[in-house]
């Protein structure tokens, strides 16, 4: 390890970040705070805003607005109900190599604790944050799937970056980052996964508790609590994860952004029956069956008949059907009307998920599935095996996700607001204390 | 992890209700419907014991720098005006006063504890009921003891099961979470369908922390259990409000239904072993190996040149020479020092002023540890250790094979636990508060005041 994570997470200023991750993050700003603004309007998030003041109360320790609601709790409660409040909607910026999420988990827990304990953050401080916050929930992350017997959620490993980062934000040493990674890894929900694909419900990725738990961790270290090591950062078997520290950037290599609105792994076979519809000028109706071929953990979503916007998240088949059936996946298709739409329901019955030894093999950094429609003729029209849009090495278009960002957030925010948050958004670095505060304060106002 | 994904995949396949003759509707029931009229009177004596014990650790725990900290934090954090946090009474949310009150009984390791969940049960537990029927304005004393005994009984379960399903060994906080979220959805009247979400919600936010972590880098996270506790109060909250969150596995895997299918006949809460000294239960059988063979050889201590010891496994990983209490609680060596200058190990003596006592850290520094093959074997469920001592003239002496005292085969008496919690509590809170207090945890089986125990608890407020 070149540098200890601790100290790098210390010492990183604005000036070290690449322009490339600023870019990332300037991006992941933007399509962060759209997902929140649609996540705003679930029963999952209206259920984590109002119990978040029974649990966690405004205290002598400052408050924090929740994110696209107005109510003021203390920072941790801010951070809960914002990472729920994101997390409700699968439509944020993901990790691959992870399998999972951390900017569900970054914004709302670091828009929290700026608003309570950092008056004088500027966009530039804000960026050294955030950047010390993605980087070190990937790798922990990393670490983590690397060295633990089970598949946790997000929750667990985005807690050791948010502990730290927010111990950074804290205006804490070295050490103290230190701790509060220790006391986030130690705390942090190490939840199963595939509890919640095999059974979805509001659980989801874990990072509503993830969130909150990185956040106690960071002022616990800052008042003298101590639970240093983070295994996943300090541990013999992690020590790989860490070596190119300041060097390279997962967080550059390894953010991907969704063009729909539900599990990655339901991606790219989205793409691909997008595109074969296209290029055959076919109609739903000249469907009788579809087969999906994919790696085994995938064909676990199946999802047919989801009846909760959760289990269409964590569904394959009824998402796909939908892009058949109507072109499209976006907020229209996690609406009530459409979970009973009987065109979409009848292609997601005829949808056959193949369980892919090859694939499985392959899908470790990037996800694949390979499409064939069974035509009503008997005709099969196949694809070839892919991965999905939106990775890094095909990357969604700064204009894609701004249109993305728009057809979520304005009309739940107007146009007005929509566009103010856009612009500070992919601005947000450049901003001063001032219009930073202005910023935070619009993104945290109610809906 | 194939292993435990092909256990995941049979384990959630079927878990609609029936499963090999257990309903786990049985285990909602039992939580929702007990009523104090149908526990044995033994088991009333144990929730009353376990109350006198546990809060007598958590009064004397009210000195480290843990519990300072931890409250501040809670008051600050956990903002509400609902629950208090001892020992000055300050106003947190339920959740915050379970979180606080639950590790500050955890920052000194004397409470009770059960050897096949491997942790502590009332820990968590017995602040969140207090937490909670403080914050829902209950104070019904019988209801109260009702709650602790369920909270001992689901958790005791939840840890067994965890532990046998999940490939690593998880502190108290990841099932004390399901204890307490079983007790929350019954004081906040939660139906049948929000108590399985409540519990499923417990699970999945309850820390799995990694116990042997803590045990090699002993710190303030120790065993978890008041960030359980909390977790599990919040689950119940969110179940109110309709958050889903189940099934939880550890209770409905199929898998695991032997654990659960006693419940209401067997009573875990009787099975608890009580702590004599505040330090890790893996030192216990050591630390008595040493005491008995100091009382019998009449051995000075300055006489001794060497101390070797065999064990279990986890016991050998409590290698630290301490310079925090956190680590002391955890040291073998350091256990086996205060004990021998001073014939037992008091709170005193792991707290940080006892931590530079030269004659126990001479000791330490001479302790050498093994395991042996037969007592890897017979852990959990019996602990053992022996002792050799060799002094400067060359004398060599070996102890029995020792065990703790306290285990539940050999119960100790109550007069035994009541001298225990006037030793901790009143050099903390002087005699009478001490007293007043015991009387006020025992009066609750007869009917006595709950807010008036509640309200002693808070002895600087």
């Amino acid at each position: 390890m070149t540098v200890r994570f601790h100290e790098f997470a210390d010492q990183l200023q604005y000036q070290d970040i690449p322009q490339k991750a600023l870019w990332t993050l300037r991006r992941s700003f933007l399509d962060t705070m759209g997902v929140a603004a649609i996540g705003s309007t679930t029963e999952l998030s209206r259920i984590a805003r109002n119990v978040a003041p029974l649990i966690f109360g405004v205290g002598a320790a400052g408050q924090a607005r929740m994110l696209m609601d107005g109510r003021a709790v203390s920072p941790v409660g801010a951070a809960m109900a914002g990472a729920f409040t994101v997390d409700s909607i699968d439509a944020h910026d993901g990790t691959t190599p992870c399998k999972g999420h951390a900017g569900s988990a970054i914004f709302p827990a670091m828009i929290a604790m700026a608003q309570s304990s950092a008056p004088g953050m500027d966009g530039r401080g804000f960026a050294e944050i955030l950047a010390a916050a993605y980087e070190l929930c990937y790798r922990a992350g990393l670490a983590q799937h690397a060295t633990c017997a089970d598949y946790h959620t997000s929750g667990a490993w985005t807690a050791v970056g948010v502990a730290a980062a927010g111990a950074k934000l804290l205006g804490g040493t070295a050490e103290q980052i230190r701790q509060a990674a220790g006391i986030g890894e130690y705390h942090g929900p190490r939840s199963q996964m595939m509890r919640c694909i095999d059974h979805p419900t509001m659980l989801r990725d874990g990072v509503g508790w993830g969130a909150p738990s990185g956040v106690t961790a960071a002022y616990l270290a800052k008042e003298g609590f101590t639970g240093a090591p983070a295994l996943t950062c300090e541990g013999e078997e992690a020590a790989q994860f860490w070596e190119d520290l300041g060097d390279n950037w997962r967080l550059i290599e390894d953010t991907h952004y969704k063009a729909y609105p539900c599990c990655r792994w339901a991606h790219p076979a989205l793409d691909s029956v997008k595109d074969m519809m296209q290029t055959h000028a076919l109609d739903h109706r000249d469907i009788d069956r579809v087969e999906i071929r994919t790696f085994h953990y995938a064909t676990r979503l199946a999802g047919h008949e989801p009846s909760t916007q959760d289990e269409f998240a964590y569904a394959i088949a009824f998402p796909v059907a939908a892009m058949i059936v109507r072109g499209q996946v976006g907020v229209e298709e996690l609406g009530e009307n459409a979970l009973h739409d009987s065109d979409i329901l009848r292609v997601s019955r005829a949808v056959e998920l193949i369980d892919d030894p090859e694939l499985t093999r392959i899908s470790t950094d990037k996800r694949w599935a390979q499409v064939t429609l069974v035509l009503n003729d008997g005709r099969r029209v196949e694809d070839a095996p892919r991965t999905p849009r939106g990775d890094a090495d095909a990357p969604l278009s700064d204009d894609e996700i701004l249109s993305k960002y728009q057809s979520l957030a304005v009309p739940i925010l107007g146009e007005k607001r929509a566009a103010q948050i856009a612009k500070s958004a992919l601005n947000f670095d450049s901003l001063n204390a001032a219009e930073f505060a202005v910023f935070l304060g619009l993104v945290c106002e109610v809906v | 992890m194939r292993r435990a994904l092909r256990f995941f995949r049979r384990s959630i396949s079927k878990l609609s209700v029936t499963v090999r003759g257990l309903d786990v509707k049985d285990v909602i029931r039992f939580i929702l419907n007990t009523n104090y009229e149908d526990l044995p009177k033994a088991i009333i004596d144990d929730a009353v014991r376990a109350l006198v014990d546990t809060l007598g650790v958590g009064i004397a725990a009210t000195r480290t720098d843990l519990s300072r900290i931890i409250g501040n934090h809670a008051h600050t954090m956990f903002g509400g005006q609902a629950a208090q946090i001892w020992p000055d009474g300050k106003t947190a949310s339920p959740a915050g006063a379970a979180l606080a009150n639950g590790m500050t009984i955890d920052s000194v390791d004397a409470h009770d504890g059960q050897k096949l969940t491997k942790g502590h049960v009332g820990c968590g537990v017995i602040p969140s009921a207090i937490a909670m029927m403080q914050a829902e304005n209950r104070s019904d004393s019988k209801e109260f003891l009702t709650l602790v005994a369920i909270g001992y009984e689901v958790g005791s379960r939840a840890g067994i099961a965890l532990h046998r399903s999940a490939c690593d060994y998880h502190t108290s906080g990841a099932w004390i979470a399901l204890a307490v979220a079983a007790m929350g959805s019954r004081i906040l009247g939660l139906d049948e369908n929000q108590t399985r979400e409540a519990l499923g919600i417990a699970e999945y936010h309850g820390p799995r922390s990694q116990m042997m972590r803590t045990i090699d880098a002993p710190t303030m996270v120790k065993d978890g259990s008041g960030w359980g506790a909390m977790a599990g109060v919040s689950a119940a909250y969110l179940a109110r409000d309709g958050f889903t969150g189940a099934p939880a596995i550890s209770l409905e895997s199929p898998e695991l239904a032997d654990i659960w299918q006693d419940i209401g006949t067997r009573w875990y809460i009787q099975e608890q072993y009580i702590k004599l000294y505040p330090v890790c239960r893996w030192a216990q059988p050591a630390a008595e190996a040493v005491i008995a063979l100091q009382r019998d050889n009449d051995i000075a201590i300055k006489d001794i040149a060497a101390i070797r010891v065999e064990s279990f496994h986890e016991a050998k990983r409590l290698t630290s020479i301490p310079t925090t209490t956190e680590q002391a609680q955890y040291s073998l060596p350091f256990s086996l020092g205060a004990a021998l200058v001073f014939g037992t190990i008091g709170v005193d003596e792991v707290m940080e002023a006892g931590l530079n006592n030269p004659a126990v850290l001479r000791l330490a520094r001479l302790v050498e540890m093994e395991e042996t093959d037969a007592f890897n074997d017979a852990f959990p469920a019996r602990r053992f250790a022996r002792a050799h001592i060799s002094l400067t003239d060359g004398k060599r002496v070996t102890s029995e094979v020792t065990e703790a005292q306290g285990d539940p085969e050999e119960r100790l008496g109550h007069d035994v636990i009541r001298q225990k919690f006037l030793r901790f509590t009143e050099p903390v809170m002087g005699k009478e508060k001490a007293r007043g207090l015991l009387s006020s945890i025992e009066a609750l089986r007869d009917g006595g005041e709950l807010n008036d125990m509640i309200a002693r608890l808070s002895f600087k407020a």
